[in-house]
């Protein structure tokens, strides 16, 4: 009975996991689309030095940081995988929403700046508050640059 | 170079799989409960083989004969009784060397009696109860050191903990190894399977005939137990052991003619 109990509650886990894990990653990836086209004329660039069309621009640090969770159904598929190797899939499509939000509230900072372009773009991702192995993690996504601003 | 206007929007599916997620799931987790199953059948089958390799000597240090030297003297005739009788059915039907049965008496009202390792068998007051003749109770001690003889207790103890230990190390629970360690395990009732008791039935009543040159009686337990199924305190009871009208056809093919039944001992017979 205990066992039942016990296996009720984690295939509950599961299903809500799943069910508003996809929900939600699939607004998100609605939203991220739709941003990219309105932010796509701010410029993204990873060179370390300004352009030669850039040059009557003053540079400014602007950064976006996201940091999203794991859901339960995903911590589960994981384990799996780990157990037999390949791509954690679940985890790859997590850190790309992740990584495209970050550029995109880079760019929006960017914009308010009135930034054409931001130079030096550069990424760094970080586990936040993830147990060892058995807890719901998030990750961090931390994405910087230069934003060249029109003198 | 120029610089573009906008920025490209790269096509999706490149960081990020499109296939569906239920799909890979589904896959690796019936792979996963395959290899569990398999895995669980085959080492419950070779720790079946391999326990009752391991000496009768090592149960025995285990949980030596002693170990309850400490039984209550109020309860002495009662041991004495049962000891007696276990050690006539051991003399008919002879164990194997160096095995020796330890009959404990327990005054608890629960119908049951047990055995485990070291050759320890328990009796519970209970049981005693609803028996009304010495065959009944010969067959009942019959049956536990039938399971001894048999090696049933390292069995499923073995298969159990090995079991446990897979689970932990598949895992990665630490807390199941501490609390392995910590041989609970050792003393806990073990359960045998159906093809266990039918086997220690089969032997049980070879032991009364050897004994009593019949069967006579070694039904009266079962019987009681159907009669009483309704009652709460048997349900218990009669989930851990199916099987039991079976039990109770294999004890009536074996007896082959009427007669008498022979008393229980006085320290044994119920209080009226």
């Amino acid at each position: 009975m205990d066992a039942l109990i016990q296996l009720g509650i984690f295939l509950l886990l599961t299903l809500t996991g799943y069910v508003s894990g996809r929900i939600v990653e699939k607004r998100h990836y609605h939203s991220i689309r739709e941003r990219e086209q309105q932010l796509g004329d701010v410029l993204l660039l990873s060179q370390r030095l300004p352009p030669t069309e850039l040059l009557r621009h003053h540079g400014q640090l602007v950064c976006g940081s996201v940091v999203i969770s794991v859901d339960y159904f995903k911590t589960l598929a994981a384990g799996l995988k780990n157990l037999f190797g390949g791509r954690i899939t679940a985890y790859e499509s997590l850190l790309d929403r992740a990584r495209r939000e970050a550029v995109l509230r880079m760019q929006e900072q960017a914009r308010t700046l009135g930034a054409d372009a931001v130079i030096n773009l550069k990424f760094e991702t970080s586990q936040v508050s993830g147990n060892a192995g058995q807890g719901i993690g998030s990750v961090e996504v931390l994405a910087y640059g230069t934003a060249m601003i029109h003198r | 170079m120029s610089l573009p206007r906008r920025n490209p929007l790269l096509p999706e599916g490149i960081n990020a799989s499109q296939e569906h997620p239920l799909k890979e799931f589904a896959w690796l987790l019936a792979a996963l409960l395959l290899l569990l199953a398999l895995a669980i059948a085959g080492i419950g089958l070779a720790v079946r083989h391999l326990a009752p390799l391991l000496p009768f000597a090592l149960e025995q240090r285990v949980l030596p004969a002693n170990w309850l030297a400490s039984d209550s003297s109020e309860n002495h005739e009662q041991q004495q009784a049962l000891q007696a009788l276990a050690d006539r059915l051991t003399a008919a039907t002879p164990l194997p060397d160096g095995m020796r049965i330890s009959v404990h008496y327990l005054d608890d009202d629960t119908a049951n009696a047990f055995a485990t390792l070291g050759g320890h068998v328990f009796v519970m007051q209970g049981l005693l109860d609803q028996l009304d003749s010495e065959n009944a109770l010969a067959m009942v001690l019959a049956h536990e050191i039938a399971h001894i003889r048999h090696r049933h207790p390292i069995q499923s103890l073995s298969q159990g903990i090995v079991l446990q230990l897979l689970l932990a190390a598949i895992t990665g629970n630490s807390g199941a190894m501490q609390a392995l360690a910590g041989s609970s395990g050792l003393m806990a009732m073990a359960s045998f399977s159906r093809d266990m008791e039918r086997e220690a039935d089969a032997g049980a009543l070879q032991m009364l005939q050897a004994l009593y040159g019949h069967t006579r009686g070694a039904e009266t337990f079962f019987t009681r137990l159907l009669e009483q199924q309704d009652d709460a305190e048997w349900a218990a009871f009669l989930q851990s052991h199916p099987g039991i009208r079976e039990r109770l056809a294999t004890i009536r093919n074996s007896q082959q003619d009427e007669g008498g039944l022979t008393p229980l001992p006085a320290a044994l017979a119920p209080a009226l």
